[in-house]
Order: C-alpha cells, then sequence, then structure tokens
C-alpha cells in the first residue's frame, strides 16, 4: 500500500503529510493531526459528528478519504475561533444553552457556519434543514435552532468573526 | 410560598463547561492518548445461543505486532453485573455464548489494524443451539434455556398487592382493559463507548472511561481483576451522552484494564457504532396489560398490572427495571389498589438495561392512554379526569411512595393555558390533533445498586490559598445533563461567593464517592452534598474572620464575594487589608471598598489555618415500606411533569407529524433555568422518536437488522417542532434549596401524549410502537373496515 | 472502522481514468462521492486492490443545456442539482437531489454515484426515467450511450463493465408544456432512505389539460427503480382529472413489485397509489406554469 503524498490548507495554515490511502480524512485528524474536535459517532455519514468544511462545504469527513483533500481547503472546528476571540455562533451557542454533552456541537457549528456564510439571515426552515444532518439527542435542537437564530451580526452585514475577512470599515 | 432570593441559583447562567465544549478543546475518551499505547479489539460472537466446544487463539497471538490474547481462562469466571444478588454475566465466554455480540476473546496490538486482522485469526468452534427470540418464545415448554440458574429462562419475577384490587374491582362501576406494546430501543448517545486503561508496575490501574458511574465501574474493576479497591482510580472524561446504557461497568472496560495489566501499556478500545448496538443495555420491550377500575364520576380505584420484559441475555439492571415497571404508576393519581405482576425474560438477544426514564415510560404510556380511554368512555375531559385523582404534596401512594413536593396540579394548568387546549380540544380540523399526559419520577433511586450503607454521593471543596476561588472535587457524573454547573452554581449560592470563583473537577473516584448519573439523582443528592461541603467551608472561613475580627459569627455572613454584617458593629478589617496589600503589592485589581471580600477572608483563613478543606455528603433516609422490593421506586422526591402535544396525521401515508409540544416540569426549585429547559428538551425528543421512529430490529438468527443510526431513527432537527416548556417550582423540602429532578421526569408524558394527539386526529387507538407510517395506515385502514 | 489495504490513484483527466480501469479491470473501484464506497469498504463489503479517485477529472462536472438537452456531467453534486433551475419537468430531478440524504451527504454524492450504485431506492434514479435520461459510458478507445431505462439489472447491479466509467448523464429536450414533480415517503424527515419515491412527468397539449405523454417512475418498489409504463400509457390523450390520475395511480400500484423488505408490500403498494396521485397532481401544476 503506497503512501499518498499530500498538500492542503489546514485551518488557514499549509499542511503537507504522508498518508495511507485507505485512511479516512476524519482519522487523519484525529490521529495524525492531533485535532480531535472532530469526533467518530458513526462512520457512516448518519449522524454528522464529523462535519468538517471542505472548500467551505459541510461534509461528513468520515465518507473522505484522506488522499482526496490533496489541494483542498479543509476547515475543522478548532480553525473557527479567531485566536481567543470566539466566532459569533460560539458565543451564541455558549449563551442560549445550546450545548449538553457538547459531541454533537463541533458538527453543528460547522454546518450552522456554512449556513451562515451563504445566507446570513435563514428561516427556522432553513436552519433547521442545514442542520438535518447533525444529530443530537440531547438538546432535541430547540436551543441550537435558537441559538443560529440569534446569533449576533457583525454590524457592516458580513458574517466574519476575523477582522481580516471583511473590509468593510465599521466591521 | 415565596420563592428565596438567590445570588447564583434560578439563574441562566452558562455553563461552565460550554466554551471548552464549543471549540472542539473538550476530552472525551477517544481523545486521550498515551505514549506507547495499544489498540484493543474484541472478538464477540456471530451466533446467537451454541456451545463453546474450543478456542484457538495461537494463531493470533503470533501475529506481528500483537502483544496480548486474552480469553476467560486468563481472566477468570469471576461473576458480574448490575445488581449482585443478579451477577450473571462473566467477561468472557466460556462455555456457551448467549447472544450475537456475545464477548469471547480480546487483542491488543500496536494498531487498531493489527488489533483487528488478530481477531479474524481466533477460531472459535461452536456447537449452535435452538434460539429464542422472544419473550413468548423463551416462555414456551421446552424452550432452549439461556442460563442454568434460571430456569423458564425467568430472570426475574415480581407479584405485589397493595390494598386489595379483587374487592376494589368490585364497587367499580366500570373496569377496563388496555394493552401496550413497545419496542427494544437503544440510547442514541452520539459518543460511542470509549476508554483507556492504563497499569503501572507498581500496581495500579487507572481507567479512563465514557461513563455515568465511575463509582460503579471501580468496584467491578476491582472485583473483577482482583486488585484491591485503593489501587484502582476510574476517571470519567467528558461524556457525550449516557442516558442509561453508560450505567454499568462494560466488557469494553474490563477487556481494556485486563489487558493493560497484562501488557504493561496503556490499552485503548473504542466500539464501533454497531457494537454500541450490540452492547445495547438500552431501553427493553414491556409489553403490558393493564385493568383499571374505575367509579363512573371518574374516581380510579384500582389497578391490576401484567407486564412482560423482553430483557435480552444477561440481566444487567433488570431487576430494578422490572421493578419500577409496576411501582412507578403509584402516583402521581391516587390509586388505593394497585396489583402488579411483572416477569423478565431472558432472550438471545443483547441485554436490555436502563434508559432514561427506565422501566417507567412504556408503562406510563399505556396507562395514560388507558385514561383518556376511561375519559372518552365517561365523558369526562381528559384533564379534569387526571385533576380530580390527581394527589396532593404530602400524600403517600398505596407502595409508600411519599410526595413531599407534587407541583403536578401546576403542570397540568400551566400546560392547558400554554397550548390553548381548550380552544383547541375538539376543535381541531380533520386530520389534526390534540392530546395531553401526565408523569413522574423519582429523584434518585433511595438505595444503591449494592446492599450498603455508603453515602450517596461525597464531595470534596478545596478553597485555593489565594485567590478566593474554590475548587470542588467530586465524583459526581458530567454526561452532558449539566451536573458539574449544578453543583458549581449551589457550591456558589451555598458559600456566598461568584460562581465563577467556583471551579469543578468531577467524575474521579479519586475524589469522593458519587453514585454516578443515573434515576435522576445528582441535582438532589450529590447537590446536597455540595451544599454541604459549602456550608462547612463557609463555617470554617467565618469563624475564623469573627475570630481574627472579634465579631459574633451568629453576624457574619458571606453573600456575592464579601462578607456580610447584622446589626450595629462594623467590621474592622482595616489592618488586614493593609496587611493584604503589602503582600500582594505590585498586583493589579487588590480589593478595596468597604466591605471585606470572600478573597480576603479566604486568605485570612489560610494563614490561620492552612489549607481550608471541607467535605459534604448525603445519603437518603430510610424510605419506602417493608415489602420485597419496596426500595424500586422510593426516593427522597419526586419530579412531575404534564405535557399536551399537537399532531397533525396524513391519512393517505400514516405519517406523524409532531406539530407542538408544550411540556411543564416540577423541578422544585430550577438551579439552573436554561439547563431545566434543556432538559425538558432531550426528554422530549427522545420520547417523540421512541414514539413514532425508533426500533431495534433483528431477523430470525439473532442478528440486528439496524446496527446503525441509519436504520436506528434518531429525531432530526426537520422532526422536532418547536417545543414550549415551562418550569413549576414546588419547593421540595427535602432537595437542596428545594431543588429535584428534572432529567428523567419529562420523558414520561411524551409517548402517551402522542397517542392520545393521534388518538384525537383519527379515532383509532394504536397500541403498538413505534407509530411509523405503516403501522399508522393499516391501523386506518382496518378501522375503516371494521366501519 | 478499518478500511481494507488498496493503492489510491488520481487521474487529471477521463481518458487517463479510463486507462487505469482498463488495466485493472474488476480489482478497481472507482471513487466519486464516496457516500457509498466508503461505506462499503468500511463493511468490507467490496475489498478492491486499487481505488480509482475521480476528483480531479474536471471533464465530468458541471452541467449545460442546448437546444437537444441538458448534459450533467456525472460528478454533478446532489446540492448542486438540488439547487439548479432545471424547468418546470427537469425540477423532478431537483427536488430529489434536495431529498438526498442530508446536506452534508448532497455536498459528497454524486449522481453518477447514485446510479452506478443501482440501489433499488437510489432517489436520484426515478426523476432520470421519468425525463427519458440517457447515460454515457466512456471506456478506453470507446463511448456508448444507453437509456437508463437499459441500464439497471438487479439490487446493486447494472450493465457497465469493470473498466467502464459513467461521464455523463443525457437529458432529452422536451416540448413545451411540460412539468414534472418528485415525492419522496420516509419515516424521518431527513437522513432518510426512501420507503417510496414517484417520479412524474407530464406532457400537455396545447388546450393545457389533455395529456399528451406521461412517464411514471417508482423507487423502492422493486428490485430496481423502474417506469410504470402502464399507469403512464393509461394517461394518453386522458384529461388531467384527479379521476384519471387516481386510475392511473392504481395501474402504478399493481406495476410495482415491493419485495416487502423495508414496509410490506401492501403498504408500499399503497403508497404507490398516493405518491403517485400527488406526483401527477404537482406535475400538471408545473405544466401549467
Amino acid at each position: 500500500m503506497k503512501k499518498c503524498h499530500i498538500t492542503f490548507q489546514l485551518n488557514g495554515i499549509t499542511r503537507e503529510v504522508l498518508v495511507n490511502p485507505n485512511q479516512t480524512l476524519l482519522r487523519m485528524l484525529r490521529e495524525d493531526m492531533g485535532l480531535t474536535g472532530t469526533k467518530y459517532g458513526c462512520g457512516e455519514g448518519d449522524c454528522g459528528a464529523c462535519t468538517i468544511l471542505l472548500d467551505d462545504e459541510p461534509v461528513n469527513s468520515c465518507l473522505i478519504l484522506a488522499a482526496q483533500i490533496d489541494g483542498h481547503r479543509i476547515t475543522t472546528i478548532e480553525g473557527l475561533a479567531d485566536g481567543d476571540k470566539l466566532h459569533p455562533l460560539q458565543t451564541s451557542f455558549i449563551e442560549h444553552g445550546a450545548i449538553q454533552c457538547g459531541f454533537c456541537t463541533p458538527g453543528m457549528l460547522l454546518s450552522a457556519k456554512a449556513l451562515l456564510d451563504e445566507q446570513p439571515e435563514p428561516s427556522e426552515l432553513e436552519i433547521r434543514t442545514a442542520i438535518s444532518g447533525n444529530l443530537c439527542r440531547c438538546t432535541g435542537y430547540q436551543k441550537i435552532v435558537e441559538a443560529i437564530l440569534k446569533v449576533e451580526k457583525p454590524a457592516c452585514g458580513c458574517s466574519s468573526a476575523s477582522e481580516n475577512d471583511c473590509q468593510e470599515e465599521n466591521c | 410560598m415565596k420563592k428565596p432570593q438567590f445570588s447564583v441559583l434560578n439563574t441562566r447562567a452558562p455553563r461552565v463547561d460550554a466554551a471548552v465544549k464549543a471549540t472542539g478543546k473538550a476530552q472525551y475518551a477517544d481523545d486521550l492518548n498515551r505514549s506507547g499505547q495499544l489498540y484493543g479489539a474484541i472478538l464477540q460472537s456471530p451466533v446467537a445461543h451454541a456451545l463453546i466446544k474450543n478456542i484457538d487463539t495461537s494463531r493470533a497471538e503470533r501475529l506481528p505486532g500483537v502483544k496480548a490474547v486474552i480469553t476467560a481462562k486468563d481472566v477468570g469466571l469471576t461473576k458480574y453485573g448490575v445488581s449482585p444478588a443478579r451477577y450473571d454475566e462473566t467477561l468472557f465466554a466460556h462455555d456457551k455464548v448467549r447472544y450475537i455480540g456475545d464477548e469471547i476473546a480480546a487483542v491488543a496490538a500496536v494498531d487498531l489494524d493489527t488489533a483487528q486482522a488478530a481477531l479474524d485469526l481466533i477460531r472459535v468452534e461452536y456447537e449452535e443451539l435452538p434460539i429464542v427470540l422472544t419473550a413468548a418464545e423463551a416462555l414456551a415448554e421446552n424452550a432452549p434455556q439461556l442460563h442454568d440458574d434460571y430456569p423458564g429462562n425467568i430472570n426475574a419475577e415480581v407479584h405485589q398487592e397493595f390494598g386489595d384490587t379483587a374487592a376494589a374491582f368490585k364497587e367499580c362501576d366500570f373496569i377496563h382493559t388496555h394493552k401496550l406494546v413497545n419496542k427494544r430501543q437503544d440510547g442514541g448517545f452520539i459518543e460511542p463507548h470509549a476508554c483507556i486503561a492504563e497499569y503501572d508496575h507498581a500496581g495500579r490501574l487507572t481507567l479512563h472511561t465514557s461513563t455515568q458511574v465511575s463509582h460503579y465501574v471501580q468496584r467491578t474493576v476491582a472485583m473483577m481483576t482482583g486488585i484491591p479497591i485503593g489501587r484502582v482510580r476510574v476517571v470519567r472524561p467528558c461524556v457525550g451522552g449516557g442516558f442509561g446504557p453508560k450505567c454499568e461497568a462494560t466488557p469494553l472496560e474490563i477487556s481494556a484494564c485486563f489487558l493493560a495489566i497484562k501488557t504493561g501499556s496503556p490499552v485503548k478500545i473504542t466500539y464501533s457504532r454497531e457494537q454500541v448496538f450490540l452492547h445495547s443495555r438500552a431501553r427493553h420491550q414491556f409489553y403490558h396489560e393493564m385493568t383499571t377500575g374505575f367509579k363512573k364520576d371518574g374516581t380510579i380505584m384500582a389497578l391490576a398490572h401484567k407486564c412482560t420484559l423482553d430483557g435480552g441475555a444477561y440481566s444487567s439492571f433488570g431487576i430494578a427495571t422490572v421493578y419500577y415497571a409496576g411501582s412507578l404508576l403509584g402516583a402521581p393519581y391516587r390509586l388505593p389498589n394497585m396489583k402488579y405482576d411483572g416477569m423478565r425474560v431472558y432472550t438471545n438477544k443483547p441485554a436490555c438495561g436502563a434508559q432514561r426514564g427506565h422501566g417507567g415510560v412504556a408503562a406510563r404510556a399505556c396507562f395514560e392512554q388507558q385514561l383518556d380511554i376511561i375519559a372518552e368512555e365517561l365523558k369526562i375531559d381528559p384533564i379534569e379526569l387526571r385533576m380530580k385523582n390527581m394527589m396532593e404534596t404530602g400524600d403517600t401512594t398505596c407502595n409508600d411512595l411519599n410526595m413531599s413536593s407534587l407541583g403536578m396540579r401546576e403542570c397540568v394548568n400551566a400546560v392547558k393555558k400554554g397550548s390553548a387546549w381548550k380552544k383547541k380540544k375538539g376543535k381541531l380540523p380533520a386530520g389534526k390533533g390534540i392530546g395531553m399526559a401526565c408523569g413522574f419520577f423519582v429523584s434518585g433511586a433511595g438505595y444503591p445498586i449494592y446492599r450498603s450503607d455508603t453515602f450517596h454521593s461525597t464531595a470534596e471543596i478545596k478553597v485555593a490559598e489565594d485567590g478566593g476561588t474554590i475548587i470542588l472535587r467530586s465524583g459526581i457524573a458530567e454526561i452532558g445533563q449539566g451536573a458539574n454547573t449544578m453543583v458549581a452554581m449551589i457550591a456558589a449560592e451555598a458559600l456566598g461567593i461568584p460562581l465563577d470563583d467556583v471551579r469543578v473537577d468531577s467524575g474521579d473516584t479519586d475524589y469522593s464517592v458519587d453514585l454516578g448519573a443515573y434515576s435522576s439523582r445528582q441535582t438532589l443528592m450529590s447537590g446536597h452534598a455540595t451544599k454541604d461541603a459549602a456550608e462547612n467551608i463557609k463555617a470554617q472561613i467565618l469563624e475564623v474572620v469573627a475570630d481574627k475580627l472579634k465579631m459574633d459569627i451568629k453576624n457574619l455572613d458571606i453573600k456575592e464575594g464579601f462578607i456580610k454584617v447584622k446589626g450595629r458593629k462594623k467590621l474592622d478589617f482595616a489592618k488586614f487589608r493593609d496587611y493584604y496589600r503589602k503582600e500582594h503589592r505590585g498586583w493589579p485589581n487588590l480589593p478595596e471598598g468597604d466591605e471585606l471580600s470572600f478573597t480576603e477572608a479566604a486568605r485570612m483563613a489560610f494563614l490561620e489555618k492552612g489549607t481550608i478543606v471541607g467535605t459534604g455528603k448525603y445519603k437518603p433516609p430510610i424510605l419506602g415500606g417493608k415489602f420485597k422490593g419496596a426500595a424500586v421506586g422510593t426516593s427522597p422526591a419526586y419530579g412531575g411533569s404534564a405535557q399536551v402535544v399537537e399532531v397533525t396525521v396524513d391519512r393517505d401515508t400514516g405519517k406523524i407529524t409532531v406539530d407542538a409540544m408544550t411540556d411543564a416540569h416540577d423541578c422544585g426549585l430550577a438551579i439552573n433555568k436554561t439547563m431545566v429547559e434543556g432538559q425538558m428538551h432531550g426528554s422530549l425528543s427522545m420520547g417523540l422518536g421512541e414514539a413514532l421512529f425508533e426500533e431495534v430490529k433483528f431477523d430470525e438468527k439473532g442478528n440486528l437488522l439496524t446496527p446503525s443510526l441509519g436504520e436506528y431513527r434518531i429525531a432530526t432537527a426537520l422532526d422536532m417542532p418547536n417545543i414550549e416548556t415551562m418550569i413549576i417550582e414546588s419547593n421540595e423540602p427535602n432537595g437542596p434549596f428545594g431543588a429535584k429532578e428534572v432529567g428523567e421526569g419529562a420523558i414520561m408524558p411524551t409517548i402517551p401524549a402522542i397517542l392520545n394527539a393521534v388518538y384525537d386526529a383519527t379515532g383509532v387507538q394504536i397500541t403498538e410502537l413505534p407509530l411509523t407510517p405503516e403501522r399508522v395506515l393499516l391501523a386506518l385502514k382496518e378501522a375503516e373496515k371494521e366501519k | 472502522m478499518i478500511l481494507p489495504k488498496f493503492d489510491y490513484n488520481a487521474p487529471a483527466t477521463l481518458d487517463e481514468a479510463c486507462q487505469m480501469m482498463a488495466n485493472y479491470g474488476d480489482r478497481a473501484k472507482l471513487l466519486a462521492g464516496g457516500t457509498d464506497l466508503l461505506i462499503a469498504l468500511k463493511k468490507k463489503a467490496v475489498t478492491p486492490t486499487q481505488v480509482v479517485a475521480l476528483d480531479r477529472v474536471d471533464e465530468i462536472l458541471g452541467f449545460c443545456a442546448d437546444e437537444e438537452g441538458t448534459y450533467l456531467g456525472s460528478r454533478t453534486t446532489a446540492a448542486e442539482i438540488a439547487t439548479a433551475d432545471l424547468g418546470p419537468a427537469g425540477q423532478v430531478l431537483s427536488q430529489a437531489a434536495a431529498q438526498v440524504g442530508s446536506p452534508l451527504i448532497r455536498n459528497l454524492a454524486t449522481i453518477g454515484g447514485n446510479l452506478v450504485t443501482a440501489m433499488p431506492a437510489a432517489d436520484m434514479a426515478p426523476p432520470l426515467l421519468a425525463l427519458q435520461a440517457s447515460v454515457v459510458l466512456q471506456r478506453i478507445g470507446d463511448q456508448r450511450e444507453l437509456l437508463l431505462s437499459d441500464f439497471f439489472v438487479s439490487p446493486g447491479e447494472q450493465v457497465m463493465l469493470p473498466e467502464e466509467i459513467m461521464s455523463m448523464i443525457v437529458l432529452p429536450r422536451l416540448p413545451e408544456g411540460c412539468g414534472g414533480a418528485f415525492e419522496k415517503l420516509g419515516v424521518r424527515k431527513a437522513l432518510e432512505r426512501s420507503i417510496v419515491s414517484v417520479a412524474a412527468v407530464i406532457s400537455l397539449a396545447d388546450d393545457g389539460r389533455t395529456i399528451k405523454g406521461a412517464r411514471i417512475a417508482l423507487g423502492a418498489v422493486a428490485p430496481t427503480p423502474m417506469l410504470a409504463h402502464d399507469a403512464a400509457a393509461s394517461l394518453y390523450d386522458r384529461k388531467a382529472t384527479p379521476k384519471n390520475f387516481a386510475t392511473a395511480a392504481k395501474t402504478a400500484a399493481r406495476e410495482a413489485r415491493p419485495r416487502g423488505l423495508r414496509t410490506s408490500a401492501v403498504y408500499s403498494r399503497l403508497m404507490v397509489e398516493q405518491l403517485t396521485i400527488r406526483a401527477l397532481t404537482r406535475a400538471y401544476e408545473a405544466a401549467n406554469l
């Protein structure tokens, strides 16, 4: 089994890794990159605990081979906050009680971020649809939906947490 | 009674562990790694019932990278389980296997691939035996027997009578018999079981594991491995949900321990999702038959209740389950006569155990569905029927359960109003229905699982030598419900300091004994122990302040981080403040103002006495009756819930949509309102899933047909409606600050409220769960034919 | 959760991919979205020694249309199709794509993969059958196009040779006055494999009421996705009325061949009937827009 040499962006930083062809992206993140925020819940794409952003789109990392991310951009939960500044979604989740056991939280946050980046003012139905691939057994989704609905939007209307991303003056 | 003013309690304080979970930094068992760790894998039986003729591990042992292979001959045949009187499992099967998934061997290797490959090299010779897959099959004459010690495949049998049901039935105007059957469920927690065991060469064993019960796991591991319990430490990292199935020591944990001992290396094992389903220890299948007698004015007179539980291959929590199925019907309605005959049966399937609401959920569903049938028959509104029979605070049930506080009326009124029941009942358009139900649950079991006088919860609080913070160390189980935040808030309130100054470290058996997260006990029991410890600290510190500053301790208090003084004499602490400022010369944020800060007082106490440590403890008083099984159902307090659900039933497909849920729960006092609501939401979503989608299925050979979260369907965000929750606070005298449970009481009314709403929408009573579209449609068609 | 060992190949062009498949034959599996293959690998249902990933083959991405039809690259994801404007008839396909699994799955799952895996409940198959789709199968030096209705053989099996790669799905341009709709029945509202699905496309005459042509395709009620020919035929030259839709729906229910695996055959047939009525009704509304 010949290892694959892959180069990719991980949370904004270029990484170069040798991976086994039969290793999933999920396992690579957890075992080789030391990023355990992305979780194994089922391994079959049924629960969403392994959600990451692949070129800004939320996907199940348990269904992707590590070798496939060569040349792509990956965002994990560890890349959501900007240094010590939490992403507005993280703050909203904390404030609205959207986190209980926390196991679905990384995946939920990334699915929610992808939604807000596309659609900054989603309806409740759009929110529920966006997180419909992320199972939660603790919260009944109630406070998660509230947290996403009531997330604080930056004054300029962008959904960026980082001052560097948005070019608006009053962001 | 007017609610007292709290500084910390009864707020919406953010959880103490929310930030670490929001950033992906929270460490769950599978996130833990140790240098030199090995990976474990477990060999499980592919057949449901068979004699083991031979186990040959030699090829597996020789595989490069394999460090240990263990079977029954290596670990012994010590029996374990949950209730000591019914220990009926060995770690590894040695003479026979009893279900597909029964453990036979375990392997530790340098990586997971090698461990899995080693499993494939273990040769086991089976002589297959006939299997029983239903309770009926298991009870049939000449059925194959699973356990020699349990003839007839009867794991437990309960026969109880309170009052005189036969006599009472004679007085009844109306007697109705009702049946309901549910299906075997799964906990559905998103984090599979995982653990890492380490054994040092000085003879100490440490196990980090995703568990609800560090204490019980510690005892079981000590018993099984023979390592003295004082050298066994179980640590609970962040847990991704428990809901019951993580309430007992698992073969995963015990295998990892044995492998760690044998190899001298850390051993990490995680269940796959399929293995979680194979392990189960989740909700039983219950067959309920209830014969209830009423007066024509709606007064409930008697209940004769028969129940059969399909328990799977081992006891697990089963003895408690079969008792709870009966005992939890003693309330919240006055029921002077109750007869209960319950039986738990062995079958060749994974063992069932405790799951949110335990044995009470299906029983409550059957009873509450029946109440609506009675209400219709007697032409009484379902809410009125319930209110008419509702117990009051102070009442005791026929089976000796005392309602020290009971906010059930308030709950019912709240959901009646909140759901606009009067406007909707009987007035909804075709295909839409509204239904309600009540339920209640214990705030902690009155007795531990093993016969003991042990305290149910103990806690230790250490005051930082400098800085005014405290660290609370306890064995409690934070599994997502918010236990760490709850005890932090109680400690902060009882001591009188801000929540931010409390740090909690929990789940480690080195810290203290706490029985764990089950039977919805921690708010009441662990809360009490914490309050006790905090008050102890407060007394110690105020004693020093009183002594040093020449005050009467009776006039001193601590609130919001400051020493408060009653009476005319002022606190003269200028000298100490001066000393403190000198001691911390150059530091920012030094204390100022005209009140002595807790930070200073704590420093004063340290300088006088050294490290200040306080301990607390709690054990419920002797509760309940003296009859057999009285222990199960006893509790210092009971949480109660009422719920109204609205549904739409698509008559052409049978598909049910739950449009609205309104729930009111009496938790005595909400320590944290957001967390109480969260528990209600979670309970309702599990109840909805069990009512509509969830079912564990097997094929005719005993193979799981639903070993995935794709096949075993829990509610998604699109399946849940918005839930309106109302918190009722009845101020429980036996609870810390008046608090009692919420985690399991709120699920009780959910399934029957849905059943009753579906009946309201369709006129058809469905008495088998789950209400899949197919089941509903075929029931509707059947009813049409009968017309 | 361990996958079998294999070598990973990432060809840059379709030709390169075809060359590899010609070399490896049935020792290789093609990887597109991975939502089916990764699971099959984890369950050891397949044990290829080579995996040929199509991630870099951009020729089979994206879609376009001309006077003759719409051409969907086989790597087009369910998410892309769900939000595409495929017209009043083509919406039968976007509606199906929007209900595949979950948003996460839809970002990975490809239309080609959905067809090649050939599951009886494949959501995008009935709409494509209703749209008279054909598939283009490429192999080294050769290419063939065949109707999707000739593509499926049995659960998990279709007519492709080991060295073939599906490159494109062709939707012939339909006349004016066509409308399509898709109905899916699952237990939950997301993450569901269909219990029953129905795709209907209707073509109306100029009077806006007479049905010139219809195609009704059923999913999950036979060993393969299937067309309900008799049901569709029963609508030719008939008026689009609830009564005629109901009759066609009953015929469709009779044509279905459910195996009674997930739900009973009785229920499956009843649902074919129900969903066919709903699909026809909505297809008619779409045709009239």
